[in-house]
């Protein structure tokens, strides 16, 4: 009985987080994003202040971690036309200009940061050389339109 | 030295003949992903021992053509570094399923030693398939490098039927012995995957 409790309890969690935090961002590389930077870094344990207080802290771990390996894995199978859409979009959406951007993440590759834990090593492989390949592509984009590197102003395919 | 050169064309000429039977035999992109479906049932007993196959689903990802021609569509000049890219993934991709499917046989020759009901003709055709499997993986390997990822779909689908068929033969096997074996098995397993200093 506790454990359908929790069960129940989980889904509910997941919903809202879905629903209050997850809906209002722009596409999924950006709730992505979201959702790894909830994550401690060094210990790997998700913490959501709303959702813990809604539920518990215990619940609202799971309900993110969950969140965070659904969303990975949409993304790993979307087609890679789709993710330099989501990378594009994600990318103009933020204040820095697109070259500055594109920059940073060709170096410091922060996406390597974006991988759920318990990943299969395959799939965040896989996930990285989509990225390069994704981001070699805008900046192929952004090279053939120099002057509309500005920010909001991505050359449109 | 002609004995060599005659053993390397026959090898050369038997690995055109796979290469053009597989390739001609091919679908146009059929689902890596259904071919996994069948086995879900016989597949329980290795998820239990964490003995899972990698994703099919990854496959139909890593090895589809539809983004070969969104690269050639959009960014012709990145081909090269795309298949670079997508070459080094499928590589890696293969050598993760010959690991798996090779500790699944490993497992399945420590979980037979010790059992009295011993069927020979299920010994026989996994050990064959298990050879078919090595003999695919390899070739694949090889004609990745040769081709790239994208014109060996059909090899690609042989192998993982013949994986499949080892889940299937090792799970069933496994999966019709006792309690007190299993764990003893488990156990067993267990101490060859953490061996002690």
């Amino acid at each position: 009985m506790k454990q359908r409790a929790n069960e129940v309890s989980l889904v509910d969690a997941v919903e809202d987080l879905k629903r209050r935090t997850l809906a209002s961002l722009s596409n999924d590389m950006a709730r992505l994003v979201y959702l790894s930077s909830t994550r401690d870094y060094l210990t790997g344990r998700y913490y959501h202040d709303g959702l813990a207080f809604r539920f518990t802290g215990q619940l609202a771990e799971v309900a993110v971690g969950f969140c965070h390996h659904e969303l990975f894995e949409k993304i790993v199978s979307s087609q890679l036309g789709v993710l330099v859409r989501e990378l594009e979009v994600f990318i103009r959406s933020q204040q820095a200009r697109p070259r500055e951007v594109l920059g940073a993440w060709k170096k410091l590759q922060p996406y390597r940061m974006l991988v759920p834990q318990g990943s299969d090593w395959v799939s965040k492989e896989f996930f990285f050389s989509n990225i390069r390949i994704a981001l070699a592509i805008l900046e192929d984009r952004l090279e053939k339109t120099p002057h509309q590197d500005q920010q909001s102003a991505w050359p449109q395919q | 030295m002609t004995g060599t050169l005659i053993f390397l064309a026959l090898g050369l000429i038997l690995l055109g003949i796979l290469l053009a039977t597989l390739l001609l035999r091919q679908q146009p992109e059929p689902s890596l992903a259904s071919e996994s479906k069948r086995v879900d049932g016989s597949q329980a007993i290795l998820t239990a021992l964490e003995l899972n196959l990698p994703s099919r689903e990854l496959a139909d990802r890593i090895f589809a053509k539809s983004d070969l021609d969104f690269i050639l569509r959009e960014a012709p000049s990145l081909k090269h570094v795309f298949l670079r890219e997508r070459t080094s993934v499928a590589i890696r991709w293969l050598r993760a399923t010959r690991n798996c499917t090779g500790q699944i046989f490993r497992f399945y020759r420590l979980a037979v030693r010790s059992s009295p009901a011993l069927e020979f003709w299920t010994e026989l055709r996994i050990a064959r398939d298990y050879c078919e499997f090595l003999l695919l993986s390899y070739s694949l390997q090889v004609l990745i490098y040769l081709l790239g990822p994208f014109l060996v779909r059909g090899v690609v689908t042989r192998a993982f039927a013949v994986a499949d068929r080892i889940s299937i033969g090792v799970g069933q096997t496994v999966g019709a012995m006792d309690q007190s074996s299993l764990m003893r098995i488990k156990d067993d397993w267990a101490k060859q995957a953490t061996p002690s200093d």
